[in-house]
């Protein structure tokens, strides 16, 4: 692994720091070289606005002092320019220009500095960066990977990305030039080994798969596009019309309660709420759905026996094909005789 | 828990998930600090994309150290499960002060008729009374008083002897008491005063020591008796003089009833008598002892060494339940805090805070001289107008920093503060606290305006500036 060691001395002692406020030009000639200066202003993708400008001319000082950028050995000129291209990057996903302010302020600048001047190979950057993160890193490979020989790779494979052992146009790229500060480097970390690792299950799965059912001699079928009979479309018509009109994060817990299996806990903690609440959301849900739908299919011209019963077939997860027993091709026929054509299709199947 | 219909799952399952939110975006959704608009529409993906969800669970840290919880509320103030449980919580309060208030008024009226009933059952009450809580029940112990001067000491009657050897305990202990807790003194100072751990055990031997010596111990209470009429707060005084002029007509009965030994009679006729006039000294005596209770838990207070003036310390002493408050900084500089989640601030003084107790978290490691007299000159100056630039909070753990290297920490969501002082190798910390980085309470970043980074991992006790 082409990793350089870097020798990590303890007690590193920050160096004398020139009287900022003395030495430093007026902030308006900075703020006009920052965002003129040529190297720099490669960085920028496209002409910063006039909203990041005006911002930052408030700001710059205060979250120049707060960054601390000179430590690691980035200037304030750099700042600047990282900081224009973080707001203006906001604004062009869709970031509202009021809140550019509280924007900037919320941005853990020291981090960003720490992350950007690594991207550009700072040696004191990367002494402070392994300081800090690299068992940080470790631990929380192990911790998603459940096991050490994978966390290990995971994490080297990590490091290799943040170094930038990967080249553009012959110029290093360096994963952590996308650290933008919103959140904090550590959390950032562990969010970027997450993508890694889910994106290395999704191939790695796949992959088996595949290999697993070619060596049963399976063939591989087309998938046959199944016809949605009308009768069956009512039923998820109401429940699309139930649950688009749930609040986000009321979805966000039934997906992962009942899709992903997650425990409350680990919802509770995703959200930032406590257990009990996410417990008393689910069934609270839970009981409302069934009505919600219920209702909605009697607003399709469902009868409240027929939209139960409908609910109740599947709640039973018996093997049954709804949307074929549930088809009008043949005029509607009792319960009772579907459930015998059912269970008799079950038999040869 | 409660399933749901198998369609819900399949219909779940069946949304479309728009572009994928970044790294930065996701760990600041993690981490509560994206704005609400942001946040709603992560959620919107999430509840889409089983794969970001998946990432957002794996990136999670192991020890659950993330922002303060906030209760989930999607249905407002006015909805009826928040309502519920307000109607509730109104029912049990409505119901304790009406039962606090039938207790007071029932209270003084079984004593009297206690005392009228005889010395027998008298001895009983005293016997069945706790005197080693620090706040006796005052009132009986005044009567106590009254009693114990009205009494003759008839040596034939022996029980009478315990029995006012037993009430005069009381009397000894309570105006004492009284004295020292009304002029803010240390609780427990004075050896008779003081609360008494041992209960029981040091209410015999005041017994056995009462017993040899009843009317110099009445003597003593009413001198005492006397002596604490003036410290008493303001608002009780008139009750208090009127408790002064209650004492002496007994005092006058209690020599009339001295005469003989033989007229113990008259020594309980004249008991009577001044039985029947307790009940407006008596109640008197008890306006005064309940008006003594706030000065008492203000004089609790002051023993803990906490500004006085505070609300929020009378919360406390009140037993509200106080969750983890938010905090701000106005556009003045103020440190403000919020119960309400935002609703209402108030502004919190840390101007007056005491200098932190022996064994703090003041750091004066290796000081030099100099860097003291810098350390002082920056808290005279800070002492003049306190302008906060930085606040991080983690619950009850709360840091607040500012101007003139002005930095505070409490641990009781700013109840109490402890001005803090990094140093390292003898050089403090210089300049504006600009920022305030405290991920848990152990670890934490303080940036000031000098470009200065101080770093703790104990919650303040060294610190190590890089």
């Amino acid at each position: 692994m082409p990793l350089r060691s870097v020798q990590i001395r303890p007690g590193i002692r920050l160096k004398a720091l020139t009287g900022f406020a003395v030495l430093s030009p007026p902030f308006r000639q900075y703020n006009e070289d920052c965002l003129n200066a040529g190297p720099l202003f490669r960085m920028i993708s496209g002409k910063p606005s006039s909203a990041v400008q005006s911002v930052l001319n408030e700001l710059l000082s205060e979250l120049h002092a707060k960054s601390g950028c000179e430590k690691f050995g980035l200037t304030r000129d750099s700042l600047c320019a990282i900081l224009t291209e973080v707001g203006t990057k906001h604004l062009s996903s869709g970031g509202p220009e009021p809140g550019l302010r509280a924007f900037y302020l919320s941005l853990r600048v020291d981090e960003l500095a720490l992350a950007r001047a690594c991207a550009e190979g700072q040696d004191q950057a990367w002494e402070v960066f392994l300081t800090r993160y690299r068992e940080k890193l470790y631990l929380s490979a192990l911790r998603i990977a459940r096991e050490d020989s994978a966390a290990r790779e995971l994490a080297d494979t990590l490091y290799a990305d943040l170094y930038g052992t990967n080249t553009r146009d012959g110029q290093r790229v360096s994963k952590l030039a996308s650290y933008t500060g919103r959140g904090s480097l550590e959390g950032w970390l562990r969010t970027v080994l997450a993508q890694e690792y889910v994106n290395r299950y999704r191939r790695t799965k796949r992959l088996v798969s595949l290999e697993e059912e070619s060596e049963e001699g399976a063939q591989f079928p087309a998938p046959e596009p199944e016809p949605i009979p009308a009768a069956d479309s009512r039923l998820s018509q109401a429940t699309d019309e139930v649950l688009a009109a749930l609040p986000a994060g009321d979805r966000m817990v039934l997906s992962a309660y009942y899709l992903d299996g997650r425990t409350l806990a680990e919802i509770a903690r995703t959200l930032g709420v406590h257990e009990s609440t996410i417990s008393r959301k689910v069934d609270k849900l839970a009981k409302s759905l069934r009505k919600q739908i219920v209702a909605a299919l009697g607003r399709r011209g469902m009868s409240r026996r027929q939209a139960e019963e409908a609910l109740e077939v599947d709640v039973r997860d018996v093997q049954l094909d709804i949307r074929r027993s549930l088809a009008q091709e043949s005029p509607p026929v009792s319960f009772s005789k579907k459930r015998v054509e059912a269970e008799v299709r079950e038999g040869e199947g | 828990m409660t399933d749901v219909p198998k369609i819900v799952r399949e219909r779940l399952k069946a949304g479309v998930a728009a572009t994928h939110p970044d790294a930065n975006v996701l760990t600041a959704f993690s981490e509560r600090s994206l704005p609400e608009p942001e946040r709603e529409f992560v959620l919107h993906h999430l509840a889409r994309c089983a794969e970001c969800r998946e990432i957002v669970s794996l990136a999670l840290p192991e020890d659950g150290s993330t922002p303060a919880l906030q209760p989930v509320s999607s249905t407002g103030w006015l909805a009826w499960p928040t309502l519920r449980w307000v109607f509730i919580a109104a029912g049990i309060l409505v119901i304790a002060s009406l039962g606090t208030v039938q207790y007071r008024r029932h209270a003084p009226a079984s004593n009297v008729a206690a005392k009228r009933s005889g010395p027998a059952m008298y001895v009983k009450e005293a016997e069945n009374k706790p005197v080693a809580t620090p706040v006796p029940p005052r009132p009986p112990t005044v009567q106590e008083s009254k009693e114990a001067s009205d009494k003759a000491k008839p040596p034939s009657v022996s029980e009478q002897g315990k029995q006012v050897s037993r009430p005069s305990a009381k009397p000894v202990q309570t105006p004492a008491r009284l004295a020292p807790a009304l002029a803010g003194n240390d609780f427990g100072g004075r050896t008779m005063g003081g609360p008494l751990p041992h209960g029981p055990r040091v209410v015999n031997q005041f017994q056995q020591q009462n017993a040899n010596i009843q009317q110099q111990n009445a003597k003593a209470l009413l001198v005492q008796s006397a002596a604490a009429a003036p410290p008493p707060v303001p608002f009780s005084k008139p009750a208090t003089s009127q408790q002064a002029q209650a004492i002496a007509p007994p005092q006058t009965a209690r020599g009339d009833a001295a005469k003989s030994a033989e007229q113990s009679e008259t020594a309980l006729t004249v008991q009577s008598e001044s039985v029947t006039q307790q009940p407006s000294t008596y109640e008197i005596a008890q306006n005064n002892v309940e008006r003594a209770k706030p000065a008492d838990d203000l004089h609790l207070s002051a023993s803990r060494k906490v500004p006085v003036g505070s609300p929020s310390q009378f919360d406390t002493l009140a037993g509200k339940a106080v969750t983890a408050p938010r905090w701000t900084i106005n556009s003045s500089g103020a440190l403000q805090r919020s119960y309400d989640q935002g609703n209402t601030w108030q502004d919190v003084n840390v101007a007056a805070a005491v200098p932190a107790p022996e064994g703090s978290l003041l750091v004066p490691v290796e000081k030099s001289r100099a860097a003291e007299k810098d350390t002082d000159i920056a808290l005279a100056k800070k002492s003049a107008s306190p302008v906060f630039r930085a606040v991080a909070a983690n619950g009850s753990d709360v840091w607040a920093g500012g101007s003139s290297a002005m930095l505070y920490h409490s641990v009781d969501s700013g109840i109490h503060w402890t001005r803090i002082v990094p140093a390292f190798s003898g050089s403090p910390l210089t300049g504006d606290v600009i920022a305030l980085d405290f991920p848990d309470p152990q670890h934490g970043k303080v940036t000031t305006s000098t470009s200065e980074v101080w770093i703790t991992s104990d919650a303040g006790q060294t610190w190590q500036k890089q």
